[in-house]
């Protein structure tokens, strides 16, 4: 099977970058993957595509760029040029620009690939109908916001118009058939990147460090976390490194270098700025609290399963209907009020000093990262693919 | 395993795994781990009954998909009863493993 991959790749700073690096390399050691071919924004000059022996045959096609308007007639043109077999397209509604014509324009090409007789399959990481657009960053004017939703709503007909749509949460398979009416949708669990051996659960009080790790700026927001450590420092008297670990969301740009200088009077506090995948490991197997300091959700987080895969404790905010998402898929956190400081101090806190609790939860989400590795997600993907050329060789 | 119970019975034909209680999380996984063992010592085809399984989650439904796939891989077929409960058997439906794995309604 011949697949192509439309998505950012690392080095590339593009949203889902990572989630299409290791998809690529859990397709690649796949005996029915012939090739891969990744269609992807293009790179700065002197940067090159992350690219490992077990992806297997892979070639980059870098044809897009993030607000350009061309995009899509690129993607579908290179597509045409490989004719591959499955198009798959790893999306969220801001993937191709932030700027609403290009936005838009983009979300149009995997239907254009359908158009143009080859199978096309969207991962859409997050769905318009549960964004909450003030707290996202997006708006807050109410006529902003209708428009918004109408928008959204014709945008995800469009994205339904291609054969596969694959949501990673139940609730929101539920909420577009629905709504949409569509049956063309399935459930695809996120998945977890890498599953290292279980580790020691050796919960100990020394070295304390709470980690956040994301691209920065919008809805996920620092200054209530070092707020909190601070407070936790000044209750207990205990030394607590503080590590943010990544960068700007590349819609806030200079974010976090604000941040750093309203807090540089704090101690130990570390911005490790953009952290390489061999870094990942170390960033996680370090940190003993991973704290989610979102104001909104948009979806499944990849750093949720990242940090249950390193066996991590974590905070999370109680946004929504985020902590039913995060059991539903096996996780567990210790939850607080979002943006109210006392409260995530409180949650980091039990975590820190009660060793037992967060044994509790470290191992329970590393049973639950460790039952869903990427390997194994690659599978389900590759089960519809199977599906859908069956259907469409019956079809001709 | 303390939530699930499995029996495996080793016909002529097929193999024949009933399952009872709770296939998620942990369980789920000791589950994958026995149904695997049996697929890569035998080419018999394999039956999952799920009738009277309570509690099943993603976990739960990875295992049945990976036993489905080693099975295809070596030319044999699984046939999986669903469980009584509809509620519990949901996610076939949602994550569309209804349209291509042979599911027969429980008894």
């Amino acid at each position: 099977m011949k697949l192509a991959i439309v998505s950012p790749f690392p080095p590339s700073k593009g949203t889902l970058n990572e989630y299409a690096y290791h998809l690529v390399k859990n397709f690649g050691p796949k005996d029915q993957i012939e090739k891969i071919i990744i269609i992807t924004d293009k790179l700065p000059e002197g940067q090159k595509y992350l690219s490992e022996p077990e992806m297997g045959e892979v070639i980059f096609e870098p044809v897009w760029e993030f607000n350009s308007l061309t995009s899509t007639a690129n993607i579908v043109k290179t597509i045409k040029k490989h004719q591959p077999d499955i198009v798959l397209y790893n999306i969220q509604f801001l993937s191709f620009g932030d700027k609403k014509v290009p936005a838009t324009i983009g979300l149009f090409s995997p239907v254009m690939s359908k158009l143009n007789g080859i199978t096309s399959v969207v991962i859409l990481h997050n769905i318009i109908e549960t964004v909450d657009f003030e707290e996202a960053g997006i708006t807050n004017n109410p006529v902003m916001k209708g428009i918004y939703n109408i928008t959204g709503n014709i945008l995800t007909r469009t994205i339904l118009g291609s054969n596969l749509v694959t949501l990673t949460i139940p609730k929101y398979v539920k909420i577009i058939r629905e709504k949409y009416n569509a049956d063309n949708v399935a459930l695809i669990p996120h998945g977890t990147f890498e599953v290292p051996p279980r580790p020691d659960f050796n919960m100990s009080s020394d070295n304390l460090n709470v980690m956040t790790f994301g691209k920065f700026g919008t809805y996920k927001k620092v200054e209530s976390l070092i707020e909190a450590v601070y407070l936790i420092r000044k209750r207990t008297n205990k030394s607590i490194k503080i590590t943010i670990a990544g960068t700007d969301n590349p819609n806030v740009k200079g974010y976090l270098e604000g941040v750093a200088n309203t807090y540089s009077h704090i101690e130990n506090l570390h911005f490790t700025g953009y952290v390489e995948e061999e870094d990942v490991p170390t960033i996680f197997g370090d940190s003993t609290v991973t704290v989610f300091p979102y104001t909104s959700t948009t979806g499944s987080s990849g750093v949720l399963h990242q940090a249950g895969s390193y066996g991590n404790a974590v905070a999370l905010p109680l946004l929504g209907d985020l902590k039913e998402l995060v059991e539903e898929e096996g996780y567990e956190g210790a939850y607080f009020e979002p943006d109210n400081v006392e409260s995530m101090a409180e949650a980091i806190q039990k975590l820190i000093e009660d060793l037992e609790y967060r044994e509790y939860i470290a191992k329970k989400n590393y049973a639950a990262a460790a039952s869903l590795p990427m390997s194994e997600i690659a599978d389900w993907y590759l089960s519809h693919f199977e599906r859908l050329l069956e259907a469409k060789i019956q079809r001709t | 395993m303390k939530n699930l119970s499995i029996k495996t019975l080793d016909g002529t034909q097929d193999i024949h795994i009933i399952v009872k209680g709770d296939l998620s999380a942990i369980d789920a996984m000791s589950f994958k781990k026995h149904s695997q063992r049996l697929i890569s010592e035998s080419d018999k085809n394999m039956t999952i009954d799920l009738s009277d399984v309570t509690n099943f989650d993603i976990a739960g439904l990875n295992a049945i998909l990976q036993a489905h796939r080693n099975l295809k891989l070596k030319g044999s077929e699984l046939k999986v009863i669903s469980m009584r409960n509809e509620t519990v058997a949901e996610l076939f439906y949602l994550t569309q493993f209804d349209k291509y794995l042979s599911i027969i309604p429980a008894a």
